[in-house]
């Protein structure tokens, strides 16, 4: 079944929805065309870290066809028709990775991890809005094309089990911010861009759950 | 997770090197006359018994973690999925199923061949691992890369076991980092192009059991419930 997202102008006015495999290919090949891309779709794009502040990366499928087997972020996705950003960061921690998640205000995060048993459920909290966020795509000849999107970035805890679903994500890592920057450092080439801007973007609520205040 | 305290009570089976059980010695003490003696002689005259699991998923790719900094030996290298010492009063059967529900926190059991076949066909290892023994290896050499970058060679009796599971696995505060899927192939490939990343005893056990693995990885892939 095709899945159908809702596409915006760049000053977000809905335009019409359509099926998210034929978006992807307009866009890529306007931005071939002319260097940019003048519709957007929405986007959630998740971090994940445990209640010690370690970071759950996931390393996309080698089998994908756009920056594959690179580390990312925990999860992210497309919002389909008629969906909210916080849906879409719920629907794909259960489509990627097989875990219920909720998303709670920030307000209520400290009682929230009082409350929830983080090894049974993620939770999430909006960390950000963004009108033109960037995702970089590397195509496995190496090709590279921007694709813009209005995204809500999200944190959450989480420290229970995972499920591997081969199509989406080939690894995943636990580690602290310290090694992955140094990671960064050392091999850029193994990280998408997504991961480097977002960990700049959140890195003041990269933390252990006990000292969120 | 077993604790700290509780590793450093481990009790493990040893035997001499004709295969005579000699006791239950505690795991660290053990090793460090085992090191000591390594390293005045040049060879060792205990062994421990181990189990070695390799373990694929219903697509047919091989888990592989990563050995995290809190190991002593081989950190930051890939290895098999699961590996640990047979303890006092354990068969290499229970010590299985201890590991892959401390390790990895997901259930598995023991199968013959025959139940084993059948688990994978019907079954689609959701909620449990199924695994089976291959073989016994009664002098196994394995090679441990301390810290300090020192080697030592100690023998072991080793059972080594394949397994399928499709479930879900946790590896946090473990001794693992990473876990990755490898298609055998492109694993193969690896190990000629980047062996530093990988610790010696994978590449004797990947290129031992190429075609056992093989075998069983175009039986699930033939065979295998495919997880919804």
């Amino acid at each position: 079944m095709p899945e159908m997202v809702e596409i915006y102008s760049e000053n977000g006015k809905f335009l019409c929805t359509k099926d998210n495999k034929q978006v992807h290919a307009e866009m890529r090949e306007e931005y071939f065309k002319t260097g940019k891309v003048s519709i957007r779709h929405k986007h959630s794009k998740v971090l994940l870290m445990t209640r010690g502040g370690k970071l759950i990366l996931q390393k996309r499928s080698k089998w994908k066809g756009d920056n594959p087997g690179f580390w990312d972020k925990t999860v992210g996705g497309h919002a389909f028709r008629h969906e909210n950003f916080d849906y879409t960061a719920v629907r794909e921690c259960a489509e990627e990775m097989r875990i219920p998640s909720t998303v709670v205000n920030k307000e209520h995060l400290k009682e929230s991890l009082e409350l929830i048993d983080t090894k049974i459920m993620a939770v999430l909290f909006r960390v950000e809005l963004r009108k033109n966020d960037i995702s970089v795509r590397i195509e496995k000849d190496s090709k590279v094309w921007r694709e813009p999107s209005t995204t809500a970035y999200y944190m959450g805890y989480y420290d229970g089990p995972i499920r591997f679903s081969l199509a989406e994500a080939s690894g995943f890592r636990i580690s602290t911010l310290h090694e992955i920057e140094k990671e960064i450092k050392n091999n850029p080439d193994e990280f998408t861009n997504d991961i480097i801007v977002l960990l700049e973007r959140v890195k003041k609520y990269i933390k252990p759950a006990r000292d969120i205040v | 997770m077993t604790s700290e305290t509780e590793l450093l009570k481990e009790k493990i089976k040893i035997f001499d090197l004709t295969n005579t059980f000699l006791g239950n010695p505690n795991k660290f003490e053990f090793y460090k006359k085992l090191r000591s003696e390594y390293r005045r002689t040049g060879k060792v005259t205990k062994k421990v018994h181990t189990i070695r699991l390799f373990l694929i998923n219903g697509d047919g790719c091989i888990f592989l973690v990563r050995r995290s900094d809190l190991k002593k030996e081989n950190k930051w290298l890939f290895d098999k999925t699961l590996s640990t010492h047979v303890r006092k009063d354990e068969t290499p059967k229970y010590t299985v199923l201890r590991e892959s529900s401390e390790e990895l926190e997901f259930p598995a059991i023991v199968l013959d061949q025959e139940d084993f076949e059948i688990a994978v066909k019907e079954n689609d290892l959701l909620l449990f691992g199924a695994t089976k023994e291959i073989e016994t290896i009664e002098n196994f050499r394995a090679l441990y890369r301390y810290r300090d970058e020192s080697d030592a060679i100690f023998p072991q009796i080793t059972t080594i076991f394949f397994g399928v599971y499709n479930g879900p696995i946790r590896f946090e505060d473990h001794e693992t980092d990473l876990i990755e899927l490898f298609d055998l192939d492109e694993l193969l490939m690896e190990l000629k192009k980047n062996p530093e990343k990988y610790t010696e005893d994978l590449k004797v056990l990947v290129s031992k059991y190429e075609k056992q693995l093989r075998e069983l990885i175009s039986f699930v892939r033939k065979y295998g419930k495919k997880p919804q």
